[in-house]
Formats: structure tokens, C-alpha cells, sequence
């Protein structure tokens, strides 16, 4: 066992990309650590911040050479911190342990330990990591588990079975002969890549948000849900099974000599292009794809899955299905119906019908000339202009209608609701209801229309219904706890019914523009 | 469910004799053949009983002194402390004359809807002191000034007598007043208003939800943020029950600067993220943590397992769950 | 006036003659007091929701129907009252704040027997405060003010199967906090 080495202190100023400018940078000599190790055993590497590479090797040796890296505001605070964080080995031939001890509250990023370990080919290897650069395992038999937060995870002819566990970065599998283990492989973020060779028999199973699966094999495929983008493929004669789990990142299985440019998408059995080199995506800043199409000149009928779509004008009608993203239409001369699991709508002009709906998120939309249905099952509805008969239905969130000239149906489950109607209109039908909250109707000083409008509230002595017309009665009644006030009456002479419902809030009838 | 369990579920309305006569009968049967919920109801029985123990308390007669005089302030005979005018005839006129200042001082603070405000302008003599929104004061008329501005509305107007031998006397009243509060948005008074406006309002009505509004066009503005406006925004999303308002809460925290946000705002977003049932509201909270990860905050280890849950989670909303990746992907840990 | 019904009372008040409020006053202030100030636990704000009671009961004597007993419509707005008075967020956070004197002694009793149930007393109080608004309102009009489930479920607003597990959960509690050893009974509260 070689005793320690003597700690060799360099002082760097704002040199490195670790610190910033003031800091100082102190790199200690490696130390290195030789540690008997079972053949059979296990060795655990547990590193906040630094990189890992593992090597197996023969003997019955594994071999530590650890690097420490103090980053501090300056020398007498990188010596202090030098002195309270260590390297630990623990364990026996059995089970070594090796660790980055840094106690709080010091900040983890203030030492960094890059590590080169050699073990046994055949021991087990488990390696915990939040902040890496690279962690590299290779020629190691044993089962191989990975609990990471970023960075580059490379596994090389690890033939062992294998669990990785990451948010962010990125995943690579190589092997140079057939796997014989099984792989898994969960991911929020990172993009995984698994290199085989071509006549490797193995079976997949794959997860993903946005359904980015490119292969060179010929997989057999079996998707498990119409709108999940999850399935189960197998692979030649079927195999040790791959389990690839990534909400964001793509996945890509190459056949050995391919290239990614080859793989076709498992959905669309298509081939795709690829960035020229997938390490650009390390640092991706964000991994929903943006997708701009500037003028569609013709019908457009477009399914997409996760991603940002911005179409600026559809000169026919448009239908557009998307699982989630922010959806921009700007103009569409026809009629338009747009459908989301989950995201914001953001509607220009439409000069037709329109029908939009989102799973959650606001909507907002400039002009829907013909009218139509607008509705989400959560989120604020903006409607600039409406021109034909409109229904805006929300399961939470406002509703704020600014010029009407049609006939309008208003229901939130909680939230105002303020419906303006344009100056030119005489009368029209209005609907509005609200489970909690107000409910403003801005009508001209001559509209007409037999109004019907109930509040239910806990407050007796609520003022509840406002009238800027005359013509409107008001009855208040106890039902249970609570106080139903009813204004119902003509204005105006009368003319369309205005249906208006509001529990828990107010109801006032203006004749102020509105806006 | 077991028969145990409901001869217990029963036992409350076996104490009230609720119970028609033949289901009393039967729990009646259980219990004395089965040695634990005999048990049990003995317990209920003892509870009941020790329930009974608490004797009432008589009401304090000024509720009902005050409670008629509401109903008719002529009819009401004078309460027991307070002095007949009358009595001191010499003083009679001085005690109402100064009643009268008293009344007349108390409006000014009051504020007739719709007059043009004016600045506040204190006699010389009286000292200046900030104005106080509280929900009862009692001032020396000293304080007060004798200009009645406007037609106040004064209510439950009643007499006392303070200080008989010193002549002191003292008139209580409520007043509706109209109050217009101006400032910078970073004055401590402004911000503390703002606060208790968001945090005071249990109802959803106009002040609540426009507050918000209000709130958010004036305090994302460069220099205006502020940790206890903030502060309130995430106690209203916490706690308010209308999702409508919830959802408002949420956006605003979303645009206010990220350097504002602090632990407790953060854990209210969480909260939310978590499991507010409203979509909406998840979205709002997943990007304004989206948000505090792209301004390179630092996120803790609860925050980012909650995001890593909610991007694994697979009955949550897809746009969710996008969010959450997508801010994972600008964490630095 | 004391020989009249409570009906015929309100159908006076309902043409516009007041003169029956004190009387209906002197019929139900005690426990309407009594509910709120075990529901509030604040004898400041039980007064005010004692006086609030009676002038709405004389603003909005239009909407009580003969057909309804007035004393669960004055439990409606009494409980309406207190739980708008626990939502404002100030007043959840206020600790129970005062123990009223109650009823003169029992001059039977003894000193010591006289203790035992003020600490009684106290306790019961206090297990109250444990119960959470709904569970004390249902146990409070059940136990105290002897309404039937029916009538609980029309002034809480919910269904009787609501007020059934509301008056179970409660008395669960309870149970647990005072049948346990008297001289635990602090601890045993806190570890509800």
C-alpha cells in the first residue's frame, strides 16, 4: 500500500471554467489506493461531483486513483475545505467502498474528485454521481448500476446486467459482441444511444414523451397504447431485454457499422435526420422541438407529438393534433380545429369555424369571425373577437370575451366571466355561468333582452345582482344556508334571453362599454 | 365492513335515540354480546356524558343592549354605566356640544365615494401621525379634526361615559369610509396593504382576483419586486380555494422576478405542482419553477425529485410533464 | 308576547313590527351565545356573532318560511357566521383565547369535587378545539344543542350521511382524548 503522496497546491486565478474570477483552484496530486477485491465482490463508487471511469481488469486487485480538485474564494478557505472533505474507502475483499465526503454545509461544487479505478472484470459495480462530466465503465462482467443526475455515461462491453438511472445528458452502450444481459435504462432528458452487433437477438421495450425511437434493426413492433408512446419490439430471435425510458431524449438502437443517419423511426418507419454529432445535444437547453411552418398553402392536416408548433398562415382549413407544446396559429382561411393534450393555444385570425381545445393552458385568440367552440379543461380563455355563436367552456381559470356579435355560452368552473358585446348589437342570446366568481356582462345602452340572472351566495346582505338598466326585479329567498337573489325582468322592451349564473359571486349587468 | 364497525358508526345515534327502535334494539343485542364494542360504548357513553359536563354561559347583557338598540335606539334604556345627561344639568349642554365634535371629528377619516381626494391636512396644533387601517381605534378628540368632509355613514352610534369625574366622555360609532391609499408600490405601507388585500379576501369577489391582476402589472416591473408581495401571492395559492384565483396567483408568480423567490415560495409551487386539482394551476407552477431554473437558481434536492416524479409520472398532464423535463434539463446540480 | 309561538312571532316581525325581538332574543340568545362561543372558543367574536344573528334574523325575516323551525334557521346563520369568521386567515391562527366564567358553583360540592370539574371542563374544551370546523359544528349541535341530523345536514349544508360520519369522527376523537387516564389528559390531546 503506498502511503499518501505529498499534496502539491497550485494556486490558479480564474483560469479554469470550474471557477469563477477571483476563485482559486487548488489540484492536489493523485492519490492512489490499491485494494484487494473478490473476484466475485462488489465495489461501490459514490462521487457528488467529478468523473468516474471504471475499467475491469484481471487479478484481484482494484487499483483507486483519485484526483482532488479544492475550488474556493481563496487559499485560506481551499485549505479549510481541503481539510473537512476527504476521500473515504470502506468495506472488505468483499465490498469496497469509495466516497467523496463532503459534509455540509459545504457546497458540493467547492471539490471535485475526478476518479480512474481498476477493478476485477468480474465484480459488480455501482456508481452514484450527480454532477459529471463523464462516467466511463468498460470490459466489466458483474452487473453494472448507474444513479447519475448529468453528464456522458459510456458503458464498453459491459456484458454484465445493467440499471442506469439519470435526469440529464447523455446514454451509450457499446458492445462489441452480442449482449447477453439485460439493460435499463430510465431517463428524464437525457438521449440514449446502444451500439450492437447486427445479428444480436434481444427484445425492446421502449418509453418515451415525445416517441423519438430510431433503429437500424428490423425490430417486430407492438405498440401498447393508441396514444402512448410505448411499445414492445423484439429483434431477430428475441433476447435479453433492453428497457429504454426517456420522457424527452430520443433513443436510438444502431446496428454496429451504421449510422444514425440510417435508422428509420419505429412510428413513422421513416428515416430521420440527426444532428451530425448527437454529443451536441449534451447541453441542450431545451428538448421540446420547435417546429415553424411560415405559410401552409393548402389544407393542412398535421399530427405532431411533444413540440412548439408555429404555423404563421394555412390558406385552406387546418387540423392540427398535438400531444403537448405551445400551439401558435396566426391566420387560417378556413375553418380550424386544433386539439392538445396539454399546452397554450394561440389563435390570430381565423376566418372560419373554429373548434380548439387543450388539456390545460390558457387560450387566447385574436379573432374567430365565424365563431365556434373554445374550451380547456383548465386555464384562462382570451377571446379578442368573436363573430358568429360561440361557446368558451373552462374548467378553472377566467373568461374574458372583448367584442361579441353573435350569440354566446360562457361556463368556467371557477373565475370571472366578462362578455362584452359589440355596440351594433340590438339583442342576442348569452349564456354565462361561473361556480365561483363574477360575472360582468357589458351590453349596449339598447340592448334588449329578457334577462334571468341568479346568484346563490352565503351572504344575505350580498348586493349579489347590479343593474346599470332598469326593468329587472330582484327576489332574494334562504335556501338552506345559503341566499338565492334572482333579477329577471325585461330591458329594454325585451328581446333575447340572458341566462346568467354565478355561485358565490356578483352579477352586473353594464351598459359602460367595456374592454 | 364488519359488524363491529357498524355498531360503532352507530353509536352516536344510539346516544341520541336516533336509531328507529328495532336498529336500537339489534346495536343494543351487539354490544352486550360482544365484550369490545361494549367496551367502546362505554367510552361513548363516558364521552357524552363528560361532553354534558360543560355548563353554558350567559350571554353578556351589552349584546343584547346593543342588538335593540339596532332595532330601536329610542326604546333602549340607557346602560347601567353610563351617566343620564340629565343629571348634570349645568354640563348638559357642553357634554353634547362636545358629542357633537367628537361625532364631526370621527369623519375625518372618512370619505364620501366619489369626492375628489384631497390631500389630508392636519390643524397645526395636532401632531401628525400615520393613518392607521385597523378594524377599531379609539382616538382622543384632540386627534381629530372638526371638518366633516362628504356625508359619512355612521352607524350604532352609542354614548359613554368615559371619565365622569373629569367630565369625560366618549362616542363609539362604525363608519363606512372610502379610503384612497397613494405611494410608490415599494413603500412598506403600500406593500403591507397589498398583502392583506391578497391574503384577506376569503370570498371571491372583485378585490381578490383584480388585486392579483393589479398586482401582477405592478410589481414584475424592473425594481418594484417585492418578497412580501410575493410572499402573499404564495399564501393565496396555497390556501385560497377558488381555482380561479389560484390559477391567477400562479401566473403572477411566474412573471415576478426569479431572484425574489424564496423558500417558502418555492415549496408553494411545489405544493401546487404537486397537487392542486386544477391543471391549469400545475402548468402555471411547473414554469414559474421553469423559469427559476432557466435565471440559474438553484434548486433543491425536494424541488428536483419533484420534478423528476412529475415528468415520470404517467397520469399527469403531457404538458406537465414537458414543463418539469424541460426544467430538469436547466438544472445544474 | 311569551305565550306566542315562535311562527306567529315572526309573522309580526314580518309586517314590519319589531316589537317580538326581544322576546325571540330572550328564546335563543343563550344558545346561539353558547354554540358560538364553544364553536369559536372567543368570547368577543360569540358576541358578535350572537348580535349578527338576530339583526339578519330581523333584515331577512322575509325569507323564513312558517313551515321551518326558526331555531335551525338561526343556527344557519349563526354557523355561516362562525365558519366566514375561522376562513379570515388572522383569526385561524389565534390560540382559543379566554375561558368565560361559567354558571355559579353548585354549592353542594365540594372544593376539591369543585376542581375536578372545572379540569373536566377544561379538558372537554379543549378536545373540542381538536375537532376540526366541521366536525365541531356537527358535534356541537347534536350534543349540545339537541338537533337532529336532518337539521344538522340543512344548517351545514351537506347530506346526513355527512353529519353522521362528521358527529362519528368527531365523537372517535373525542373519546380518545378524554376516556384515557385524567392525569395524562394533557398528553393525551397532543399526541391526537
Amino acid at each position: 500500500m503506498r502511503p499518501l503522496t505529498q499534496t502539491l497546491i497550485v494556486l490558479t486565478l480564474a483560469a479554469l471554467p470550474l471557477a469563477g474570477a477571483g476563485s482559486v483552484v487548488m489540484s492536489e496530486r493523485p492519490v492512489v489506493k490499491e485494494l484487494p477485491l473478490d473476484m466475485a465482490g462488489s465495489f461501490w463508487v459514490d462521487n457528488p461531483n467529478g468523473n468516474i471511469e471504471i475499467i475491469g481488469v484481471e487479478g484481484s486487485m482494484a487499483t483507486v486513483t483519485a484526483t482532488r480538485t479544492i475550488i474556493a474564494a481563496d487559499a485560506a478557505t481551499a485549505k479549510d475545505l481541503r481539510n473537512k472533505t476527504s476521500i473515504k474507502f470502506d468495506g472488505d475483499d468483499h465490498l469496497r467502498l469509495v466516497s467523496t465526503v463532503i459534509p455540509p454545509p459545504i457546497d458540493r461544487r467547492a471539490c471535485m474528485v475526478n476518479y480512474i479505478i481498476q477493478v476485477p472484470r468480474t465484480v459488480h459495480v455501482q456508481v452514484a454521481s450527480k454532477s459529471a462530466q463523464k462516467i466511463h465503465i468498460s470490459n466489466v462482467m458483474g452487473n453494472v448500476t448507474v444513479n447519475a443526475f448529468n453528464g456522458a455515461i459510456t458503458l464498453d462491453n459491459v456484458s454484465g446486467a445493467s440499471v442506469i438511472n439519470t435526469v440529464n445528458g447523455f446514454v451509450t452502450y457499446n458492445y462489441a459482441s452480442k449482449p447477453v444481459s439485460n439493460a435499463q435504462i430510465t431517463a428524464i432528458n437525457a438521449s440514449l444511444e446502444l451500439h450492437m452487433p447486427s445479428d444480436s437477438s434481444f427484445e425492446w421495450a421502449g418509453e418515451s414523451l415525445r416517441g423519438d425511437f430510431v433503429t437500424t434493426f428490423k425490430p417486430r413492433v407492438r405498440f401498447t397504447g393508441p396514444m402512448s408512446r410505448a411499445f414492445r419490439a423484439s429483434v431477430n430471435a428475441g433476447g435479453p431485454l433492453f428497457s429504454t425510458v426517456t420522457m424527452m431524449g430520443r433513443v436510438a438502437m444502431l446496428a454496429n457499422g451504421t449510422k444514425s443517419g440510417d435508422a428509420r423511426n419505429i412510428y413513422q418507419q421513416q428515416l430521420v435526420d440527426f444532428p451530425a454529432d448527437p454529443m451536441d445535444c449534451l447541453d441542450c437547453p431545451t428538448l421540446i422541438r420547435h417546429i415553424n411552418l411560415p405559410i401552409v398553402a393548402h389544407d393542412l392536416d398535421y399530427n405532431v407529438g411533444v413540440a412548439d408548433l408555429f404555423i404563421g398562415e394555412v390558406r385552406g382549413t387546418a387540423k392540427v393534433q398535438a400531444r403537448a407544446g405551445t400551439l401558435q396559429l396566426d391566420r387560417v382561411l378556413g375553418e380550424c380545429e386544433i386539439y392538445t393534450l396539454g399546452g397554450p393555444l394561440i389563435l390570430g385570425e381565423i376566418t372560419h369555424r373554429l373548434t380548439a381545445h387543450t388539456g390545460a393552458g390558457d387560450i387566447t385568440v385574436r379573432a374567430a369571425r365565424e365563431g365556434g367552440t373554445i374550451s380547456t379543461e383548465g386555464g384562462l380563455i382570451r377571446v379578442a373577437y368573436t363573430g358568429g355563436p360561440t361557446r368558451l367552456v373552462s374548467g378553472g381559470g377566467d373568461i374574458v370575451l372583448r367584442q361579441a356579435l353573435g350569440p354566446i355560452s360562457a361556463e368556467t368552473r371557477s373565475g370571472d366571466i366578462t362578455i362584452s358585446m359589440d355596440p351594433s348589437q340590438k339583442t342576442q342570446h348569452i349564456e354565462a355561468k361561473t361556480l365561483r366568481g363574477n360575472i360582468v356582462l357589458n351590453l349596449p345602452p339598447a340592448f334588449g333582452a329578457d334577462v334571468d340572472a341568479t346568484v346563490i351566495t352565503s351572504d344575505p346582505d350580498a348586493e349579489a345582482i347590479r343593474s346599470d338598466f332598469n326593468g329587472l326585479s330582484i327576489r332574494r329567498e334562504q335556501v338552506g344556508p345559503k341566499t338565492r337573489v334572482r333579477a329577471s325582468g325585461k330591458i329594454n322592451g325585451g328581446g333575447e334571453r340572458i341566462e346568467i349564473f354565478s355561485y358565490e359571486g356578483n352579477i352586473h349587468l353594464s351598459s359602460a362599454p367595456g374592454r | 365492513m364488519s359488524d363491529c364497525d357498524l355498531i360503532r358508526e352507530s353509536m352516536p345515534m344510539l346516544l341520541t335515540e336516533s336509531l328507529d327502535s328495532q336498529r336500537r334494539e339489534n346495536a343494543h343485542l351487539h354490544i352486550e354480546q360482544c365484550p369490545l364494542c361494549s367496551e367502546e360504548w362505554n367510552g361513548y357513553k363516558e364521552t357524552w356524558q363528560l361532553l354534558g359536563e360543560v355548563p353554558e354561559v350567559d350571554v353578556p347583557a351589552r349584546v343584547k343592549e346593543r342588538f335593540l338598540a339596532t332595532v330601536n335606539p329610542q326604546a333602549v334604556a340607557p346602560p347601567r354605566n353610563v351617566v343620564p345627561f340629565v343629571r348634570r344639568p349645568a354640563v348638559r349642554w357642553l357634554a353634547q356640544a362636545a358629542a357633537l365634535v367628537v361625532i364631526a371629528s370621527g369623519s375625518y377619516f372618512a370619505g364620501h365615494r366619489g369626492a375628489p381626494v384631497q390631500e389630508a391636512k392636519l390643524p397645526p396644533i395636532v401632531q401628525q401621525t400615520p393613518f392607521s387601517i385597523a378594524e377599531s381605534r379609539v382616538l382622543p378628540a384632540s386627534a381629530v379634526s372638526s371638518t366633516i368632509e362628504g356625508r359619512p355613514d355612521i352607524q350604532n352610534i352609542s354614548f359613554t361615559d368615559v371619565n365622569p369625574s373629569a367630565g369625560q366622555i366618549g362616542v363609539s360609532f362604525d363608519i363606512t369610509s372610502h379610503v384612497t391609499v397613494t405611494g410608490h408600490p415599494n413603500d412598506a405601507s403600500m406593500v403591507r396593504l397589498m398583502r392583506y388585500v391578497l391574503e384577506n379576501e376569503d370570498r371571491m369577489s372583485p378585490s381578490s382576483a383584480r388585486a392579483i391582476d393589479w398586482v401582477r402589472t405592478t410589481y414584475s416591473q424592473p425594481g418594484y419586486s417585492n418578497p412580501e408581495i410575493i410572499a402573499a401571492l404564495s399564501n393565496v395559492l396555497r390556501n385560497d380555494t377558488h381555482e380561479g384565483v389560484r390559477i391567477k396567483a400562479a401566473d403572477t408568480l411566474k412573471t415576478l422576478t426569479p431572484e425574489m423567490s424564496v423558500p417558502d415560495t418555492r415549496a408553494a409551487l411545489i405544493s401546487a405542482l404537486k397537487s392542486d386539482p386544477n391543471p391549469a394551476v400545475r402548468i402555471k407552477a411547473v414554469e414559474a419553477l421553469l423559469n427559476l431554473a432557466r435565471s440559474g437558481a438553484s434548486l433543491d434536492a425536494a424541488t428536483v425529485e419533484t420534478l423528476r416524479q412529475k415528468a415520470s409520472q404517467d397520469d399527469e398532464n403531457v404538458y406537465v410533464r414537458v414543463k418539469a423535463a424541460e426544467a430538469l434539463s436547466n438544472v445544474r446540480p | 308576547m311569551k305565550s306566542l309561538s315562535d311562527q306567529e312571532l315572526m309573522r309580526i316581525v314580518q309586517a314590519g313590527d319589531f316589537s317580538p325581538a326581544s322576546e325571540i332574543y330572550d328564546r335563543y340568545s343563550t344558545r346561539i351565545y353558547n354554540f358560538s362561543y364553544r364553536f369559536l372558543r372567543n368570547s368577543e367574536a360569540a358576541e358578535d356573532a350572537t348580535q349578527e344573528v338576530f339583526v339578519k334574523m330581523l333584515k331577512h325575516a322575509s325569507q323564513f318560511h312558517g313551515d321551518a323551525k326558526l331555531s335551525t334557521w338561526l343556527f344557519s346563520i349563526a354557523a355561516n357566521w362562525c365558519r366566514d369568521y375561522l376562513r379570515k386567515a388572522d383569526n385561524k391562527a389565534k390560540e382559543a383565547e379566554d375561558v368565560l366564567i361559567s354558571l355559579p358553583t353548585p354549592v353542594e360540592l365540594a372544593p376539591d369535587r369543585n376542581l375536578e370539574r372545572r379540569q373536566d371542563e377544561e379538558r372537554v374544551r379543549k378536545a373540542l378545539m381538536v375537532l376540526t370546523p366541521e366536525q365541531r359544528e356537527a358535534i356541537l349541535l347534536s350534543r349540545y344543542q339537541g338537533l337532529s341530523y336532518a337539521e344538522i345536514a340543512q344548517i351545514s349544508g351537506c347530506s346526513e350521511g355527512a353529519v353522521k360520519t362528521r358527529v362519528f369522527r368527531a365523537m372517535e376523537t373525542l373519546k380518545k382524548a378524554l376516556t384515557m387516564d385524567a392525569s395524562g389528559g394533557t398528553r393525551c390531546l397532543t399526541a391526537i
